[in-house]
C-alpha cells in the first residue's frame, strides 16, 4: 500500500488546537488556584480572616504561672514580718481596704504565724496551703458549733490573704482617660483553695470565691473582701479571667484544689496593619 | 462498550465527544490534585485559627506538669515522714510492704548475741546492724508506702493517671549536691500518659527531693558508735571504755551534726526468764485421818500433811542484759524557731494536725551477760504449790 504523505502530518490546524487546549488548561489551573488558595483576596480581608484563639494559650500560660507560684518558697518568718510591716504602713495610703485586710489584721497574722511555724518553715506555697488545712478545719468546726453554719474563716482567711499578698502582689501602671499621669495599682492574683473539692473543674468568670448563699465563701480565696477586681481595672470589655486548677496532696491523704484566675496579658486579636 | 465507543468516536455522523470528555476528566483530576495540595491555604479564605496544633502540644505538656507537681509535693511530704519513721525504728521499715525490703528480725535490737530460737522468743544477732544498702532500701520502702497513700486522691479526680511504679530502692545521690542533706530520686518505671487529638504525650513521674540532714550518713555514724560499744562489751573496763566512746562521739558531733548527750548506759535493766528444764516443786497436801478416841470413846479425825511434787516444775534461768536506750538527735542549723534539734513536719493522725517533730535516731543495743548453759539455774517456779528452793523470779510469760 502506498503511504499517504498527508496522514499524520502536524498541520497548522493541529498546532492551534493544541494551543487552545493548553490555554484552556492554564486558565483552569489559575481559576482553581485562586479559588482554593484565596489568592485574590486583598491584605485587609485576609487579616480579617486569620483568627487567633488565645483561650488555650492563656490556659497554658496560667498553668505554668500557677505551677511556679505553688513551688515558690515561703520567705522566712523575719522576711514575712518585715513585709507585713511595710504593707501595714503602706496600707493607709495605697491599700486602704484592699485585700480585705483591716486595721490590726497584719499583726494578728504575725502572731498566728509565730504560733504555727509549720505553715512557713521550709515550706513552699503549696506546703503553706497544706499546713492551713487542719487550722481551717478546726476553725470551721468551731463556727459550726457556735453558729450552726460557717460564717467566716477569719484567721485562716486573713493569713492566707496576707501571705499571698506578700508573695504574689502585682502592680500595674494605670492611666486614667484624659490624664497624663499614671498611677500604680496593686492587685492580688485570684487564688482560691477548696479543701474538699467535688471535682477538678476550674471556675468560670471573674469570681474566685465560691459563696454559699449569704454565708460567705466556703473556700479560702484572695478576693474574699477585696475591692479591686481585674475586670474593673485593666481587662478589655468582654474579656474574662482564664481559670486553671492544680491539685496538691494533703497530709491526711485527701486533695486540695487550687484555682487560679489569670488575667490575660495578651490581646486576643492580631494587630491590624 | 466497545460498540458504544466506536459509535461515539468513529461515527462519521454526529458529534465527536472525545475532546469534551478528556477536558472534563482532566479538569476533575486537576481539581482533585490542586484541592488536595492547597486545602490548607484554602481554609484561610474561610477564616482560620492559627497556632492550634502548637498550643495543643503545649497544653499536653502543662497537663503533664500538673501530675509532676503533685508527685513532687507528695514526695516532699513522704520524705519528712520517712526520715522520722526511719530514725524511730532503728533504720528499718517497721511494716514493709515491699517484699524485698530488709526486715528487722531483731525486734528493734541490734545485738543480743546469738541467742537460740527459743531463748526468750527473740532471735537477734549482731548482723542486725544495718549497713548502708539496708538503710537505703528501708528508707525507700517507707517513703514508697507513704507516696502510695497520696496518689489515689489525684487519680480519682483527674483524667490522667499517675502510676506508682518506681525503681526500688530509690536513688540516693552520691556525692550529695548539698552536703548534709538527704537527696532522694525516685525513678518512675511507668509514664503518665496525656492523650489529645493526634497527640500522645508520655512523661515519667520521677522526682528528686531533698531534706536536711543526711539521714543515711547519720545512720552510718550511729551504727559505728553502736558497734564500738558492742566491741567493748566483754572488757573488764567497760564503764571507762563506754565513757571514752561517748566523749569521742560528742567531740565528733561538730562534723557529724549528731547530738550524743543523751547516750546512756543502764546495766542489766532488762532480763528474760529462760526455761531450761524442770525442778522439784512442792505442795503440802493434808488428808484427814482417824485419830485416837476421845474421853468419851468417840472417834476423832486429824490431818496428816505431807510434801508432794506439784506444778509443772519448770526451771527458769534469768538472763540479764546490758541495755542501751539511745536517742541520737541531730542538730539543726535552721533559724528560729527551728534552731536546736532538727524538726520535721509530719501529720499526726490522732490530732489531725501537722506537727513539727524532733528527729531522733532510736536504737536498743542489748547483750546478755552470760549464756544460761554456762551457769547454774537460778530460779524455779511452780504453778501450784511452792518451789522446794525459794523462787527468785516469776515464770517467763512469753514477753521480753
Amino acid at each position: 500500500m502506498k503511504p499517504n504523505p498527508k496522514k499524520g502530518a502536524f498541520s497548522l490546524l493541529d498546532c492551534f488546537s493544541y494551543l487552545i487546549y493548553f490555554l484552556a488548561f492554564w486558565v483552569a489551573v489559575m481559576i482553581l488556584s485562586v479559588t482554593l488558595t484565596g489568592c485574590g483576596h486583598k491584605n485587609y480581608s485576609v487579616d480579617e480572616k486569620i483568627k487567633d484563639d488565645f483561650s488555650v494559650a492563656n490556659t497554658v500560660r496560667a498553668d505554668l504561672q500557677l505551677d511556679s507560684m505553688l513551688r515558690t518558697k515561703i520567705p522566712s518568718t523575719a522576711d514575712l514580718g518585715a513585709k507585713f510591716d511595710w504593707m501595714k504602713g503602706y496600707q493607709t495610703q495605697k491599700f486602704a481596704g484592699v485585700f480585705g485586710m483591716q486595721d490590726g489584721d497584719f499583726d494578728k497574722v504575725k502572731v498566728f504565724l509565730s504560733q504555727h511555724p509549720e505553715l512557713t518553715e521550709n515550706q513552699d506555697y503549696a506546703g503553706f496551703i497544706r499546713g492551713l488545712k487542719p487550722l481551717y478545719d478546726s476553725e470551721t468546726a468551731e463556727q459550726m458549733k457556735k453558729y450552726g453554719m460557717i460564717k467566716e474563716t477569719r484567721q485562716t482567711q486573713i493569713t492566707f490573704t496576707a501571705v499571698t499578698a506578700v508573695m504574689f502582689m502585682r502592680s500595674l501602671k494605670h492611666k486614667s482617660s484624659g490624664s497624663s499621669k499614671s498611677d500604680e495599682w496593686y492587685y492580688l492574683p485570684g487564688i482560691s483553695v477548696d479543701y474538699n473539692p467535688a471535682n477538678m473543674d476550674p471556675r468560670v468568670g471573674i469570681n474566685t470565691c465560691e459563696y454559699v448563699g449569704n454565708q460567705g465563701p466556703n473556700t479560702l480565696c484572695t478576693e474574699y473582701i477585696g475591692d479591686i477586681r481585674f475586670a474593673y481595672l485593666v481587662l478589655p470589655a468582654g474579656t474574662i479571667l482564664t481559670h486553671v486548677v492544680q491539685a496538691i496532696p494533703l497530709a491526711d491523704g485527701s486533695i486540695a484544689k487550687v484555682d487560679f484566675g489569670y488575667p490575660p496579658e495578651t490581646v486576643s486579636t492580631l494587630p491590624t496593619t | 462498550v466497545i460498540a458504544m465507543r466506536n459509535k461515539m468516536f468513529k461515527a462519521k455522523k454526529g458529534l465527536d465527544y472525545y475532546a469534551f470528555i478528556v477536558a472534563v476528566v482532566g479538569i476533575s483530576i486537576l481539581y482533585w490534585v490542586l484541592s488536595t495540595m492547597l486545602i490548607k491555604q484554602g481554609q484561610i479564605s474561610n477564616g482560620v485559627t492559627i497556632g492550634t496544633e502548637q498550643v495543643t502540644i503545649l497544653s499536653t505538656y502543662t497537663t503533664g506538669e500538673k501530675a509532676l507537681l503533685y508527685v513532687d509535693e507528695a514526695a516532699k511530704m513522704a520524705l519528712d515522714y520517712s526520715a522520722l519513721t526511719f530514725g524511730k525504728y532503728s533504720f528499718y521499715d517497721p511494716s514493709p510492704t515491699d517484699p524485698n525490703a530488709p526486715t528487722n528480725t531483731c525486734s528493734g535490737h541490734w545485738a543480743i548475741d546469738d541467742l537460740k530460737q527459743n531463748d526468750c522468743g527473740v532471735v537477734t544477732r549482731p548482723t542486725c546492724f544495718p549497713d548502708q544498702a539496708k538503710m537505703e532500701y528501708s528508707f525507700s520502702s517507707i517513703m514508697k508506702t507513704e507516696i502510695d497513700k497520696y496518689i489515689p486522691s489525684f487519680n480519682s479526680k483527674n483524667s490522667i493517671q499517675i502510676p506508682t511504679n518506681y525503681k526500688m530502692p530509690f536513688t540516693f545521690l552520691t556525692p550529695r549536691k548539698t552536703p548534709g542533706t538527704t537527696e532522694v530520686a525516685g525513678i518512675a518505671q511507668s509514664p503518665v500518659t496525656v492523650t489529645s487529638t493526634n497527640i500522645k504525650y508520655e512523661i515519667n513521674p520521677s522526682f528528686h527531693e531533698s531534706i536536711s540532714p543526711d539521714v543515711i550518713a547519720d545512720g552510718k555514724a550511729v551504727v559505728d558508735v553502736a558497734k564500738d560499744i558492742y566491741s567493748k562489751k566483754d572488757s573488764l573496763t567497760f564503764q571507762n571504755d563506754f565513757q571514752t566512746i561517748k566523749e569521742k562521739a560528742i567531740k565528733d558531733s561538730a562534723t557529724t551534726g549528731l547530738d550524743w548527750s543523751t547516750l546512756k548506759y543502764d546495766p542489766s535493766v532488762s532480763s528474760c526468764q529462760y526455761p531450761i528444764g524442770t525442778c522439784a516443786c512442792c505442795q503440802t497436801i493434808c488428808v484427814p485421818v482417824a485419830g485416837p478416841p476421845d474421853e468419851n470413846g468417840e472417834p476423832t479425825t486429824t490431818e496428816s500433811c505431807s510434801q508432794v511434787p506439784a506444778g509443772d516444775g519448770t526451771k527458769y534461768h534469768t538472763i540479764p542484759y546490758d541495755n542501751f536506750e539511745v536517742y541520737g538527735r541531730t542538730y539543726s542549723n535552721e533559724p528560729a524557731p527551728l534552731t536546736g534539734h532538727r524538726k520535721l513536719l509530719v501529720y499526726d493522725p490522732q490530732t489531725k494536725k501537722l506537727v513539727l517533730t524532733e528527729l531522733e535516731y532510736d536504737f536498743a543495743l542489748n547483750w546478755k551477760k552470760d549464756h544460761p548453759e554456762n551457769s547454774p539455774p537460778d530460779s524455779c517456779s511452780c504453778n501450784v504449790g511452792y518451789p522446794c528452793n525459794p523462787a527468785e523470779n516469776p515464770p517467763y510469760d512469753g514477753s521480753y
